[in-house]
């Protein structure tokens, strides 16, 4: 789950903190030289494989799995380029799918979200795989032989892809072991139990490791089945499975306050009161274990999670929260260390996310203070606001901006961001569009120590950038100053983002969050139009 | 030491600010003072916009950190006149400040910070360094949209300039931004500091490759009359940078050092170990702290021996007291050592050990590096040893404690329920030991209470608990496991808090006097290390468990 919620803590000095060891994910394993060719390894592993017979349509797999504490099963259907898994883990169901080209997730809470195809890097690593096996190899490398597993070792890192290492059996040729740069971790996968059915030769055993605790998974291949004929309904993209987000009216006030332009939202659950950060950086609801325990939420499993720090997480249902009306019921929650303050007496002890987001439209009205929920059906953009189309890939609204002349698709707007944030890829990527244009510097001269920004889970390193503009949409800002990440904050940043837009932008408008037509609305307010006309 | 006006404002007014009862009669009214706009002001035919577009053009451009710079300033920092010399590129720097017999110095090389004490002990530290810098001001406040800002208008005097308010999000109070309306620049802000109305002043522009900016500062609590000023005298640009010059320095304990082995006049009572200076003939008792950071000495007897102030502003204009800065000519630890212009810290601090001893001050970390100390509590004593009296016959059975002195503060690092504890203070001053935030808000099950509840679930933070976070939460925990360096323990009880330490830096957890207590304590902090001893108060206490 991605929870942002970067808020900018008092400038300080990163102190050494207590963080698991870190190694280059992208490292190349132990390896000694081979007179074996890139083609015929490749030629060979493909051969191992097979091809699914001609006659066969679609393949449909059973999996049973067991991921940290909790066990699981799921469906796997797939039809040539188009795909529906279906995973049952505890009590909850999630989806998802390719249908004419479209993906597309259901998560637990049961919207169904269309994918922007954001994140595209296995996409790379398979193309560049399928082009190597053709005799085209961009960044594709047999660079070894390893010792256990008795195997060849072929690199995968493709422009745009990640670094990805390939492990083939040297007797069989089959595909054993695959070890991949995801964020900042090493992911291991181990593969064994190959049978042949229809043609094609696949592990009926696997396990996937990133190193850290309860996060190991390990799935078995109960029942496997080719056809030759497949019902295009169980493909199509399905409608949201429910709204968890029940209305009372077709507008709700929202009990909220804003203090220091956090959006602090009262929820009761339980009988008792609870502070949540209205956070649309937060690809869910997080929820303070200590608030669970008491509520008597039933919590299962656990996992290792990082997004500033790392933590540990379970997860819950909340079976009823409920806001000035609003009934939201039976949703997911992550639940895990999370208290903080909005000020002295205003103890926050969650985020709401996107589940609460997407089942209505959220209206914030930044200059009053106030925030409404709107029913989606009902719902019509207001005049005069600027409309941005935003993608949903990861239960975050992520749009394009623009900083200085550089284009960015991926900015997540976040109204749990105290400031927006430049990440650190980038920056790298555009260091003429991100050189500063005097402020950050001024403010590095005036108190030249490494500052740091509290997020979920921990901290992460910061420095201050003044861009020459920040154009969103229609709207176009001058001088517009960033917090820039420093490439340790690779958990906190996560893969393809180029930065955050945070509260300094949204606090001069009245934002409209509409999940369900994937679009934002911008309103000028007065504070817009003192500053800017 | 923290003598700039800005450094140590916030601390200084909270004791300042701690009245009777009866003062609350006038809270309101200074709060409201507190928003309350300059005086003077009449209506502008400007637009904020015009003003900061002004100003943006009036300050022109950072050049940026890669070309060395050299700057001198002389300070004055609450009436104690000094200089500064700052030298930097990039984020590198030193700068040596020095105010009256004073020197100090300050530096940041490759990320790794470090300063040099008046007494002249060399530390590294991951806090912030709040002194080299105070003179710097980034006044963006007005343009940052982050904040809500309107022109009020202009004023006329001493110069005319506009009036901007500035409503820092979040904050209680606004801050006023005055730019004068002939040049742009910034030539006064009041804002709000810890109940206070803190106004300072810009003067003397000067425009250094593009970048235009104040040679003189000068910060100003007048219903106090407290006053820091700031003025560049000096500037040197491009500078060839010499290798090893930000490099943190060797450092040592100037006043004096223990060179022959002997017992220190004092004695151990109450959880207090005392040594006994003599100075001008008068004998004081100090308590020694393994994690005071800085000697202290009690402002009332610093004024009966007449110990200089050096001018420093010592009380504010309502009668509340200020910490200053003042040395010891000669002392004298015992018959043989003689210390010679020790710098200490002049505050209020006294207190009855027992009924014959009055604690007139601290001995801190800075005197610990004078010698090797050993600190035996069944004899009641301390004692000197010479370096290389610790040899390994002497500390069979001890335990090494590697330290981390963070300016000043001694740490080392163990686990506690087999969690990683990075950050434990050694501080003997501390009658118990404690595991603090953020240690038992990371970890509750590590210290589970020994009544058998689970603190994390009495800190629930609802949002209508009327408790939560105003009550300190403090409870007896058997820890079943607590290690610090090579030291185990098992099923130890000791008090957890979900309360923050008092120091700026992380603190897990508090090794106090109830700990220490059972050893021998060997303090060679001059090398960064400790060794503890156990001694026949522990045999009474623990069972030593053979190793596995």
């Amino acid at each position: 789950m991605r929870h942002c919620l970067a808020g900018i803590a008092a400038a300080c000095f990163l102190a050494a903190s207590a963080s698991e060891a870190k190694s280059d994910p992208s490292s190349a394993p132990a390896v000694s030289p081979t007179t074996e060719t890139l083609d015929h390894v490749l030629l060979q592993a493909k051969s191992a494989r097979g091809t699914l017979r001609a006659e066969a349509r679609a393949t449909l797999e059973a999996w049973d799995f067991r991921d940290g504490e909790i066990s699981g099963t799921e469906t796997d259907l797939d039809a040539g380029d188009e795909y529906r898994y279906d995973r049952t883990y505890a009590r909850l169901h999630s989806a998802s799918g390719r249908y004419k080209g479209r993906s597309w997730h259901q998560g637990y809470s049961g919207y169904t979200v269309i994918e922007g195809g954001i994140h595209d890097r296995d996409d790379r690593n398979v193309a560049a795989l399928a082009e190597a096996s053709d005799g085209v190899t961009h960044g594709v490398a047999l660079i070894g032989e390893a010792a256990s597993p008795e195997a060849f070792v072929v690199k995968v890192a493709p422009p745009g892809g990640r670094v990805e290492y390939r492990f083939y059996d040297k007797k069989t040729f089959l595909l054993v072991r695959r070890e991949r740069a995801v964020y900042d971790q090493r992911v291991v996968t181990t593969f064994e139990d190959f049978r042949t059915a229809d043609g094609v030769t696949r592990p009926w055993h696997f396990r996937v490791s990133d190193g850290r605790q309860y996060n190991d998974e390990d799935w078995t291949l109960k029942s496997y089945s080719a056809n030759e004929s497949v019902d295009d309904a169980r493909l199509q993209i399905p409608p949201d499975a429910r709204n968890p987000v029940a209305m009372p009216a077709e507008r709700v006030k929202l009990p909220i306050k804003i203090i220091g332009d956090r959006i602090i939202i009262t929820a009761e659950m339980g009988g008792h009161k609870v502070n949540f950060q209205l956070d649309s950086g937060a690809s869910g609801i997080l929820l303070d274990r200590s608030v669970a325990d008491a509520l008597k939420i039933e919590t299962f499993g656990k996992s290792t999670e990082a997004t500033a720090g790392v933590y540990v997480a379970g997860h819950a249902i909340i079976p009823l929260m409920t806001f000035n009306g609003i009934k939201v019921t039976n949703v997911e929650a992550e639940t895990a260390l999370f208290q903080t303050w909005a000020d002295e007496q205003t103890p926050i002890a969650g985020l709401l996310g996107f589940d609460f987001i997407a089942g209505c439209v959220v209206a914030i009205d930044y200059e009053s203070g106030t925030a409404e929920a709107i029913d989606v059906e009902r719902f019509t953009p207001p005049v005069g606001a600027i409309e941005l189309p935003i993608q949903l890939d990861d239960d975050v609204p992520i749009l394009e901006a623009r900083v200085g002349e550089a284009k960015g698709e991926h900015f997540i707007l976040d109204t749990g961001a105290d400031r927006s944030m430049l990440f650190s890829d980038f920056v790298a990527a555009h260091p003429k569009d991100t050189k500063d244009q005097g402020l950050g510097d001024a403010i590095t001269a005036s108190s030249p120590f490494v500052s740091h920004i509290w997020g979920v889970g921990g901290k992460i390193r910061f420095h201050p950038v003044q861009a020459s503009s920040l154009g969103v949409g229609s709207l176009s800002f001058p001088r517009w100053l960033f917090y820039a990440t420093e490439d340790d904050g690779r958990s906190f940043e996560g893969e393809d983002f180029d930065g955050l837009l945070g509260q300094d932008l949204l606090r001069n408008f009245t934002v409209y969050l509409d999940y369900h037509r994937s679009r934002v609305y911008l309103l000028p307010n007065a504070r817009y139009r003192l500053r800017w006309g | 030491m923290k003598r700039s006006f800005l450094a140590f404002f916030v601390g200084l007014l909270l004791i300042v600010t701690a009245g009777p009862a009866s003062a609350r009669d006038d809270k309101a009214e200074k709060e409201k003072a507190l928003d309350a706009p300059p005086t003077g002001i009449s209506a502008t035919a400007a637009t904020l916009a015009a003003v900061l577009k002004q100003h943006e053009s009036a300050i022109g451009r950072h050049p940026g950190l890669q070309e060395s710079r050299r700057e001198v300033w002389s300070r004055n920092d609450l009436g104690f006149a000094g200089s500064e010399t700052l030298f930097r590129r990039g984020l590198d720097y030193v700068s040596h400040i020095q105010h009256g017999p004073f020197g100090e110095e300050y530096g940041q090389f490759e990320g790794r910070r470090w300063h040099k004490v008046p007494n002249g002990n060399v530390y590294l530290m991951t806090t912030t360094d709040d002194e080299s810098f105070a003179m710097f001001r980034v006044v963006e406040d007005a343009a940052d949209p982050k904040n809500d800002a309107k022109l009020l208008g202009e004023i006329a005097l001493p110069k005319p300039a506009y009036v901007v308010e500035v409503r820092l999000s979040g904050a209680k109070h606004p801050e006023w931004i005055l730019y004068d309306k002939e040049s742009g620049l910034i030539v006064r802000t009041e804002a709000s500091v810890a109940g206070r109305r803190l106004v300072a002043y810009y003067e003397d522009y000067r425009t250094t490759n593009g970048y235009t900016e104040p040679w003189h500062v000068r910060d100003s609590v007048a219903e106090l009359g407290l006053e820091d000023d700031f003025m560049r005298t000096a500037l040197t640009l491009g500078e060839p940078v010499e290798a090893g010059i930000f490099a943190a320095p060797a450092g040592a304990f100037n006043p004096g050092v223990f060179d022959k082995p002997g017992i220190v006049a004092g004695r151990v009572t109450n959880e207090t170990v005392v040594v006994r200076l003599t100075v001008n003939g008068r004998g004081l008792d100090f308590e020694l702290s393994t994690g005071a950071p800085v000697s202290i000495i009690d402002r009332d007897v610093a004024r009966e021996l007449n110990l200089p102030t050096f001018g420093q502003t010592i009380q504010t204009k309502t009668g509340a007291h200020v910490g200053y800065d003042t040395e010891i000519p000669e002392a004298r630890v015992g018959e043989s050592v003689v210390l010679h212009h020790v710098a200490l810290r002049a505050v209020s601090f006294n207190y009855m050990a027992d009924y014959g001893t009055k604690i007139v001050g601290l001995l801190g970390t800075d005197f610990l590096q004078s010698g090797v100390f050993k600190i035996d509590f069944v004899n009641g004593r301390t004692e000197v040893l010479m370096e290389n009296a610790l040899t390994d016959d002497l500390l069979k059975g001890a335990y090494i404690v590697p330290l981390t002195i963070d300016d000043g503060l001694p740490f080392t690092s163990g686990s506690i329920g087999g969690h990683d504890a990075s950050n434990m203070l050694i501080d003997c001053r501390f009658p118990v030991s404690f595991i603090m935030a953020p240690f038992t808000d990371q970890h509750p099950d590590a210290v589970p209470d020994s009544a058998g509840k689970s603190r994390r679930k009495a800190v629930v933070p609802f949002a209508d608990s009327a408790t939560y976070g105003r009550e300190l939460a403090v409870w007896l925990s058997e820890v079943p496991d607590f290690r610090f360096s090579t030291a185990h323990f098992v099923k130890l009880p000791v008090v957890a808090t979900n309360d923050d330490s008092p120091y700026d830096h992380d603190v897990d957890a508090i090794v106090g006097f109830d700990m220490l207590w059972y050893f021998d304590m060997y303090l060679d902090y001059a090398n960064h290390r400790m060794f503890l001893k156990p001694n026949a108060h522990f045999s009474q206490r623990f069972k030593v468990m053979p190793k596995t």
